[in-house]
């Protein structure tokens, strides 16, 4: 193949062999898998075991926190190692805590000068019936030293090692929006000029971006699998995405059930155009006024800076461009196949 | 040549997950799994479009030798 | 513009007096409604008002159905190359947006009052809120009349029109009706709106109508 002209193939292919290897190696940042405790009475003195993934406690010197929802924590006074993953740490919570509620949330934090700060969130301080007074204070968070940077990937419970297929789940739907919206563009620039070939543009990549839109619902159902327990639940988006997808299915048949090739194109242009402003109210707008399980709905911004990081980044847009590309170059093979197709029954019809 | 730079690369990711201390802690949860899965299913998902254009190419062939 | 409204009312009104002419076509479709609801009636003693309510909107959706492939497949080819030279073709498809509006809608009044009737027994279907169900009707009928009307115009060039419209519109109707269901069914229990899911019906309703006002010049010119 010549280089020149076909080099976002090669881009596309080693973005997607980077994606897939990189996506699979990279290692994850220490976090905290399981502490044997969830709920904590403010004033009592506590022994929290704490269960570590990826952590290093024998090697190096760990502190732990506990860190209320304000701006206010307490050190561990004292860390005793079992082993690289396993530590008792030892707290005297203060006896009060702002704020009139009966509860408060908080979040375990420990943090090492070479790995970093790995938290547990849904840590619960309670008040109990009867104050115990105790010299403890909360003191005031003070700026916490980063760590080296590391090339790793961010520690979430739940998800754990799964929030590698947001390199594979999530960039396929990426991906396939961006084909839909090229074929999209072709289908208005068919009903504007009448070109074929335009036509063929469109229908490949509607076609392939179908393709993308089943892998990325089965994807999303292994992943809801080991995540949220079930191949599939009753979450918004998910159902919304499996209408959308019956769509373009739908276009499917439509071209294949008119014979007239001129009424068939210009039919498929203008279903096409309909159902993609179909689409937008089923995936924008719905799933951001319900509840849903996936992040950056209700309400929220689709992946804030919560949800992704710099070195999740780094793969993550490497394999929207990958996918795009190879999506772009088998839509490509199919044009291709559709031209050769029109002028052998050209060439048949003239002889 | 490219054959190659593909060993230098993946040697980099590789040595780096096993030198990178216990490789246990990467199937420890079992989560991994899922991935592969997701993984198996986009290449596989890939590999039938493309078979059934490649079947339709055969059918064009076809058409071609028939002239 | 003034003359567009003209235009628009002449084909409604054209098209309302033909439907007059044959209205034992569309008096079947009503007597269907009639019967549905007098079946729910004998054939299920006691019938929750929220599991009534999920019937209604399928009905309503079968109706739309109905009702939007007859706008299209009523007009002969002599009467639509006629028209073809007299309006330009977004006064038509508007024109049958609204006409499937008022058709959609009187169905749906029928088999609700028929159902009123029929269960004056039970409780729950006294207390409902009749008049916010009513403008609910009014803006969901709105809402599918503007989604079929251009797939039912689309399947006109094709060989099996009942099936193709279904595989073409369902999915888009599949959730706006659950959105009904949902909406109906708050009527019932909290008695109030949900406001977001009115705007989110009224949001389809701009969309679609806007594309179908769009793209129907394409389909119409073949």
């Amino acid at each position: 193949m010549n280089i020149k002209n076909n080099w976002w193939k090669y881009l596309g292919v080693l973005c997607f062999i980077y994606a897939i290897t990189a996506g699979l190696l990279i290692p994850l940042k220490p976090g905290i898998a399981e502490i044997s405790e969830h709920s904590l009475y403010s004033g009592s003195s506590v022994d929290l075991s704490v269960r570590g993934y990826n952590t290093s406690f024998a090697e190096e010197n760990y502190s732990g926190y506990i860190r209320l929802s304000g701006s206010q924590q307490i050190k561990a006074s004292g860390f005793n190692v079992l082993d690289n993953q396993n530590a008792i740490l030892h707290f005297e919570l203060p006896h009060s805590f702002e704020g009139q509620e009966k509860v408060s949330e908080a979040t375990l934090v420990i943090n090492s000068p070479l790995h970093g700060y790995a938290i547990y969130p849904n840590l619960r301080i309670l008040k109990p019936e009867t104050d115990i007074p105790n010299n403890a204070q909360w003191e005031n968070i003070l700026e916490v030293t980063e760590a080296d940077w590391k090339f790793a990937f961010p520690y979430r419970n739940i998800i754990v090692e799964t929030i590698r297929n947001t390199f594979y789940h999530v960039a396929i739907w990426m991906a396939m929006f961006v084909l839909l919206t090229i074929a999209l563009v072709y289908s208005i620039l068919y009903l504007r000029k009448g070109n074929p070939v335009h036509d063929h543009v469109a229908s490949s990549f509607t076609y392939i971006s179908l393709v993308f839109g089943v892998i990325g619902v089965a994807t999303g159902s292994v992943w809801a699998r080991f995540s949220w327990g079930a191949f599939w639940t009753n979450d918004v988006k998910l159902n919304m995405v499996a209408i959308s997808m019956m769509i373009y299915l739908a276009y499917g048949i439509l071209r294949a059930s008119i014979d007239d090739n001129d009424k068939k194109a210009k039919t498929a242009a203008i279903y096409n155009i309909f159902a993609y402003a179909a689409m937008i109210p089923l995936i924008m707008i719905i799933p951001r006024l319900t509840a849903s399980l996936h992040p950056g709905n209700g309400g929220n911004p689709a992946f804030g800076t919560d949800d992704m990081d710099n070195t999740l980044r780094m793969v993550f847009y490497p394999a929207i461009i990958g996918l795009g590309l190879i999506g772009g170059w088998i839509a490509q093979i199919g044009i291709r196949i559709k031209k050769i197709d029109e002028k052998l029954i050209n060439r048949a019809l003239n002889d | 040549m490219k054959k190659i730079l593909f060993f230098l690369y993946f040697s980099i990711f590789t040595s780096n997950i096993l030198s990178a201390s216990d490789s246990d802690f990467y199937r420890s949860t079992g989560k991994i799994y899922g991935v592969y899965g997701v993984v198996l299913i986009l290449v596989l998902g890939l590999i039938f479009y493309l078979i059934s254009i490649d079947k339709k190419l055969k059918k064009i062939e076809r058409n071609l030798d028939n002239e | 513009m003034k003359n567009d409204f003209e235009k628009i009312w002449a084909l409604i009104s054209v098209d309302l007096k033909t439907e007059y002419r044959n209205r034992y076509d569309s008096y079947g479709l009503y007597l269907f409604v009639m019967v549905v609801s007098y079946i729910l009636y004998k054939g299920t003693e006691s019938m929750d008002a929220f599991s009534y309510n999920s019937i209604f909107w399928v009905l309503i959706l079968v109706l739309s159905t109905n009702f939007a492939l007859r706008a299209f497949t009523k007009t002969k080819e002599e009467e639509s190359y006629f028209l073809y030279h007299l309006v330009s073709s977004y006064h038509i498809i508007f024109a049958k947006l609204l006409y499937n509006w008022i058709v959609i809608f009187i169905g749906g009044v029928i088999f609700l009052l028929s159902s009123i009737i029929f269960h004056s027994s039970l409780e729950s279907f006294m207390t409902f809120p009749i008049v916010l169900f009513i403008i609910l009707l009014l803006v969901s009928s709105l809402c599918l009349s503007s989604t079929f009307s251009l797939p039912s115009a689309l399947v006109l060039t094709s060989n099996n029109k009942g099936t193709l419209l279904g595989i073409l519109s369902f999915p888009i109707s599949i959730p706006i009706t659950l959105v009904c269901i949902n909406l109906g069914g708050e009527l019932i229990s909290k008695q109030t709106w949900n406001m977001s899911g009115l705007l989110l019906l009224l949001s389809v309703v701009l969309i679609m109508s806007t594309v179908s006002l769009f793209l129907f010049k394409y389909n119409w010119q073949s």
